[in-house]
This record gives C-alpha cells, sequence and structure tokens, in this order.
C-alpha cells in the first residue's frame, strides 16, 4: 500500500505524464505555433485577442502562454463565485474567463486602451469592434488537429522522461485521431482519461498506451 | 540564446533518505556561449504529482554562484542540503509525493535552464499537527481576510437576511434525521476509538455501547475503517475532487437481531492497522485520510452513523523496511540474475540447462542493453510462440551479448540505443556465450 519505489522507472518516466500541472508548467509546455504571430499583433494598442471555446479546450493554456512571453503584462482570473477582482490598469492585460467579469468591468475593459487577451466562452468580437478595437478570434477548439494534439501529448511525456538516454512512450497520430473523436476535441478530457490509462498499465504491468 | 546545460550528480542516488538527512552530490554546467548567470539556485524540494493540483515545498536552498560561465567548459558546484522532513516519499494512484534536489541558473532574458534528480525519503514520525500546510502567506493575511470575510458575510446577511430560516430549517431537518430518530429507538451512543494516532502496523481499539429506550430490530452494527486518497484539481467552478480507496474493510460487530428496551448493547472490536498503511497526509489539495465509520443498521429507519477520523504514521518499521525495500530490491535482483547467470554458465549439458531454465521461467529481470541492430543469426533454439523480432543486443555493466527476442505487440527497441526493462531468460549459448531472453511487458 505505501511505497516510495517509483511504478513510472518502468515507463523511463518520473511521473504520470497526464496528470495536473502547475500553470508555469502548463504555460511551458503549450504548443502554440502562432506565439510569435500574436505577439506581433499585440504591439497595436487597439488590438484584441480572443480565444473562445468550451471548457478543456486550451484557451487558459493558450493565455498562459501569452503571458509567459509578455512580461510586464497583467494576468487576470475571474472565478464563478465569490468577489471579482479589480480589472488591472497595466497593459497587455489577459483576462481569463472574460465571461464573468461582470458589466462594469467589462465596460472599463472595452473603453480602455489594449492590447487586451481575452479567454472566454462567449464570442465578444463584435462589440469589442464596436468599440474600435482590431479583433482576431481563436477557436481553440478548431485549432486542435490530430498532429498538434499528438505534439501536445508527447511533450508532456517528454517533460516527465527520467532519463535522456532511454527511450519514453509516445502517442502515435493515429491514436490521437482516436482520441479527439472521442472526447469531441477537449484535451483536458483526454488528459483525464490518458491518466486512468496510465495507472491501470502500471497497476495491472500491461502494455501502455492501452487500445483506445 | 545561449544553452547552458544543468546536470545533477548525487552522491549515493538509490539510498533512501530518512526526513532531514543531507543529500549530497555536484551540479555540473556546461554552456556553449559565455553566459552571465545572476545566481545558481540548488534546492532541496518536495512536490506531489497525480490527480491533484501541485503542493510543495522547499526544504533548503543555496546559491553558490553568480557571475559568468565560459562556452565549453564544466563548471562543477558541490552541495550538501537538508532534505524535508515531511511528506515521506510516496507513490499512490492519484497522490504521489516525490522529493528532488533541483538546480535553475537564472539568466537573463532567457528561460531559466534546471535540472532535477529525485530520491526517495522516508519518515518515522508525522508531524505532531497535521494541518494543511499553506503556499505563502503574507503575515497578517490570515487576519485580514478574516476582516474582509467578516463584512462580506455582514454585508450579505444584510440583503440576504431571509435566508436565515431556511438554512435553519435545512439544519434541523439534517438533525432530525441523522441523529434525533436513530437516538429514539437506540438511546444515546457512546463511541470510544484510543489511540487516533496510530503508528501502521499497531492495533486501535473501540467500543460502541448503548441501551436501547425500546424493544427494536437491528439488521446489524459495523464498522468500516478506510483509508483514501483524496486529491482536489482545478479551482472555483473547475474545482473537482478525486478519490482512491487504499483500503476498504467492513467489519460486522452483530447481525440482524431484536434488542430489548433497556438492556445494555456494548461491542468491543480492534482494527489491526496494515503494518504497510500509507501514513496521514494533509497537505493544501492532497490528503491520505484514515477513518473508521461505525453504524447502526435499523431497518425501515433512519441508520444511526458516526465517523472517527484516525491520523495514521508511519511505522516504526516502515522508514527502515521502505529503505531496506529500495536499497535491497536492487542488490537482490542484481545477486540473483549473477547466481542464474553462473547457472547457465556452468550447465555443461542440455538437460541441466533445460533445468535451470525451467526453474527460472517465470522470473523476470531488470537490465539495461545497448541496443546494435536486428539479429538474423541466432545462438538460440527458442522457438518464441508469438510473432516478433530479435534483435542483437549487450549489457555493459555484466560485459555480456544478450539477444533479445521483441514481441511484435511491444514497442521495437531503437538501434543505437539504449534500451531498459524486464526480461525473462530463454536460454544460454556457452559456445558464443549469449545470453537469449525475451522482452517482457
Amino acid at each position: 500500500m505505501s511505497t516510495i519505489q517509483s511504478p513510472y522507472e518502468r515507463f523511463n518516466l518520473v511521473r504520470n505524464p497526464f496528470g495536473e500541472l502547475t500553470r508555469a508548467e502548463r504555460a511551458e509546455l503549450a504548443v502554440v505555433d502562432e506565439l510569435d504571430e500574436w505577439l506581433n499583433l499585440l504591439q497595436d494598442k487597439r488590438v484584441a485577442l480572443q480565444f473562445v471555446g468550451d471548457c478543456g479546450f486550451g484557451k487558459s493554456t493558450h493565455l498562459a502562454a501569452l503571458e509567459r512571453r509578455l512580461p510586464g503584462a497583467a494576468f487576470i482570473y475571474y472565478p464563478e463565485t465569490g468577489p471579482r477582482p479589480a480589472l488591472p490598469r497595466a497593459r497587455p492585460v489577459l483576462v481569463d474567463e472574460a465571461d464573468r467579469m461582470g458589466w462594469r468591468s467589462h465596460l472599463r475593459l472595452l473603453c480602455s486602451e489594449g492590447p487586451i487577451v481575452i479567454g472566454t466562452h462567449v464570442d465578444y468580437s463584435w462589440r469589442l469592434r464596436s468599440v474600435g478595437f482590431r479583433v482576431t478570434t481563436v477557436d481553440v477548439a478548431k485549432r486542435m488537429t490530430p498532429e498538434l494534439a499528438a505534439r501536445v501529448l508527447n511533450l508532456r511525456i517528454e517533460a516527465s522522461r527520467l532519463d535522456a538516454r532511454l527511450p519514453v512512450p509516445t502517442i502515435e497520430i493515429e491514436c490521437a485521431a482516436q482520441l479527439l473523436l472521442r472526447f469531441d476535441s477537449n484535451l483536458r478530457g483526454i488528459e483525464h482519461f490518458l491518466y486512468e490509462r496510465f495507472q491501470l498499465s502500471i497497476s495491472e504491468r500491461t502494455l501502455w498506451p492501452l487500445a483506445i | 540564446m545561449a544553452a547552458c546545460n544543468l546536470k545533477i550528480e548525487l552522491d549515493e542516488p538509490r539510498k533512501v533518505r530518512m526526513g532531514g538527512d543531507e543529500v549530497t552530490g555536484t551540479v555540473v554546467v556546461r554552456c556553449d556561449k559565455e553566459t552571465n548567470c545572476k545566481g545558481l539556485v540548488i534546492s532541496t524540494r518536495w512536490t506531489t504529482h497525480g490527480r491533484g493540483n501541485i503542493d510543495s515545498g522547499t526544504a533548503e536552498e543555496v546559491t553558490p554562484f553568480q557571475g559568468s560561465w565560459q562556452a565549453g567548459q564544466d563548471y562543477k558546484y558541490p552541495f550538501a542540503l537538508k532534505c524535508a522532513t515531511w511528506p515521506p516519499t510516496y507513490f499512490g494512484t492519484y497522490l504521489n509525493v516525490s522529493h528532488v534536489v533541483e538546480a535553475r541558473a537564472k539568466i537573463a532574458w532567457a528561460i531559466d535552464p534546471k535540472a532535477t534528480a529525485e530520491f526517495p525519503v522516508v519518515a518515522t514520525a508525522s508531524p505532531a499537527n497535521l494541518t494543511p500546510q499553506r503556499k505563502v502567506q503574507q503575515g497578517g493575511l490570515g487576519i485580514f481576510a478574516l476582516v474582509i470575510f467578516a463584512i462580506v458575510a455582514l454585508i450579505f446577511l444584510a440583503f440576504f437576511w431571509w435566508l436565515i430560516p431556511i438554512a435553519l430549517i435545512g439544519i434541523a431537518v439534517y438533525w432530525f434525521f441523522k441523529s434525533f430518530l436513530p437516538k429514539q429507538l437506540t438511546g444515546s451512543i457512546k463511541t470510544e476509538l484510543e489511540p487516533r494516532r496510530v503508528r501502521a502496523g499497531e492495533p486501535v481499539r473501540g467500543n460502541l455501547s448503548f441501551t436501547p429506550q425500546r424493544n427494536v430490530s437491528i439488521n446489524s452494527v459495523n464498522f468500516t475503517f478506510s483509508g483514501i486518497e483524496n486529491c482536489v484539481s482545478g479551482s472555483g467552478s473547475n474545482r473537482k475532487s478525486h478519490k482512491n480507496d487504499l483500503l476498504k474493510q467492513v467489519v460486522e460487530l452483530t447481525g440482524p437481531q431484536r434488542l430489548t428496551s433497556g438492556q445494555r448493547q456494548s461491542f468491543d472490536f480492534e482494527i489491526q492497522v496494515p503494518p504497510n498503511a500509507a501514513p496521514s497526509m494533509k497537505l493544501t489539495d492532497n490528503q491520505i485520510q484514515w477513518s473508521v465509520l461505525l453504524r447502526i443498521d435499523i431497518p425501515r429507519w433512519p441508520d444511526w452513523t458516526e465517523t472517527i477520523e484516525l491520523i495514521v504514521e508511519p511505522g516504526e518499521s516502515t522508514g527502515e523496511a521502505n529503505r531496506l525495500e529500495v536499497e535491497q530490491a536492487m542488490t537482490a535482483e542484481d545477486e540473483w540474475f549473477e547466481q542464474v547467470l553462473q547457472q547457465l554458465q556452468e550447465s555443461d549439458d542440455t538437460e541441466r540447462m533445460q533445468l535451470v531454465l525451467e526453474a527460472i521461467r517465470e522470473h523476470e529481470f531488470t537490465v539495461t542493453l545497448d541496443v546494435a541492430g536486428e539479429a538474423f543469426e541466432l545462438a538460440s533454439n527458442y522457438a518464441p510462440e508469438v510473432p516478433g523480432k530479435w534483435f542483437e543486443t549487450y549489457d555493459k555493466r555484466r560485459d555480456m551479448c544478450v539477444e533479445l527476442f521483441v514481441p511484435s505487440t511491444a514497442p521495437e527497441p531503437q538501434i543505437d540505443s539504449v534500451w531498459r526493462g524486464r526480461i525473462g531468460i530463454v536460454g544460454y549459448s556457452s559456445d558464443d556465450e549469449v545470453l537469449s531472453a525475451r522482452m517482457l511487458v
């Protein structure tokens, strides 16, 4: 029951690669090829970049990856319940869960200068355009291809590697395609599923990944 | 961008440390360009990993260097740091705790290169107060947060005072069904459980007694001794709890019977905490909880239940046993492998060889092999039952050639790379001095 011998060594890993990560790790492992393009966009003050999608599709990860490359930028997360934090004055500002920010903060954001980056479930492009922002909308679910999903998942495995000289398991593109189909592109759902599968292969000493 | 490689070489990497022991080793830095380092920080840390949000802590931290590194040179920084005393290393299903030495070079305008090396830590005692270890908190913030909470609560109550009676009714209904109704039949119930802090491997003794106030039939009196990993991931509306049973033991103290009014009922019981029970842990988002749920199952009536939490401490022998488990696991397996090899090498006839091979048929060995290429000329006459390929490999440590059969269901090892994994021995050729093995998956 209590064990101090790592069961992950068998796969040349230090941990289950699909477990929770810190925000910094999530940003570090984000696969965002368009990052430089978006950073260029954000040079302009009247620019708004919005990431639209449901929970678990990677909005927060995109914001974290951008924040990592924007020293001095302000990041703010609006929780579903509890007191809403005040909108920071620093720009660029990255707002996660912008659809929860309340109308006062929303108005302040629209009336202020940019550049702004938002993660939201609701498309705000019309409202942002109406106050003069040039808006770029990224539908995070549509970005997800089998190739990208395989890269994201393999990067997570790579970040859990134990010995640089030894091989680690990989996720093939075909497998990623099946997972995307099964979880409707929900990456968080895929991670949770693979976590359980991985633990199963540890406890039952079977091949990994198991048949999806 | 200058690239810097950091490597941590631990002295005795397999050694199991007791909480608070010193960890020694060397950080080796090599850069491919001249690099200005604002600080090389070496620390001993513990961190959780698994389904819950990450909890972590730093035991000791030093900054042995600040300055410039020249290209192509190896710089070595020896360190001696104390590891954390709590929590101990633990590998579970949803919760894992690892101890690492981390080296991080702070470099301006670049992503800080870092390296980590893991080492196992055992504990012999739990902290006196197992309360959640909060992350960095500024002095006075607790009181400040309390004041804010009180103000928010007052404002809330000023507007939603009408919710108070509804909440009170809810509490009353809960109390009525959970406590009042069962006690109408059972009378006042007394429970005892000692000790509440128990070492793994030791017993806990308890008693449940009551005097029914009227004649009553019961289905059973029982208790459930359970241990769970309880981890929380996400925050706000994404907050999700993940629970994994470590142990669930239901013990019946008595079966169905009719109890007579006024006749005292008393049940003594003993719980044996397993010697390898995971110690109780209460980190911020990751916990190991042990509890005893006592139940009087009354037909067509709300059951009486009471849950008593136990703190399971590492057993007196757990630390030492764990230390030996890791240290001996390697040496015992190595010794066994050497013995098997010796037996095979000394088997001068086919019959004896077959006897040895038959004896070790079910045994697994961990090996690290350099994969040279696919094998076409085989020393072995082993006929695999499943399709697959043979590979020529070399065990550097034992200076021995190994032909490795890889079933087609297993991932093929890459040629010119190192493969580490478990094998079963299927043959040995004394003429060619080649061991034949099959990859186990």
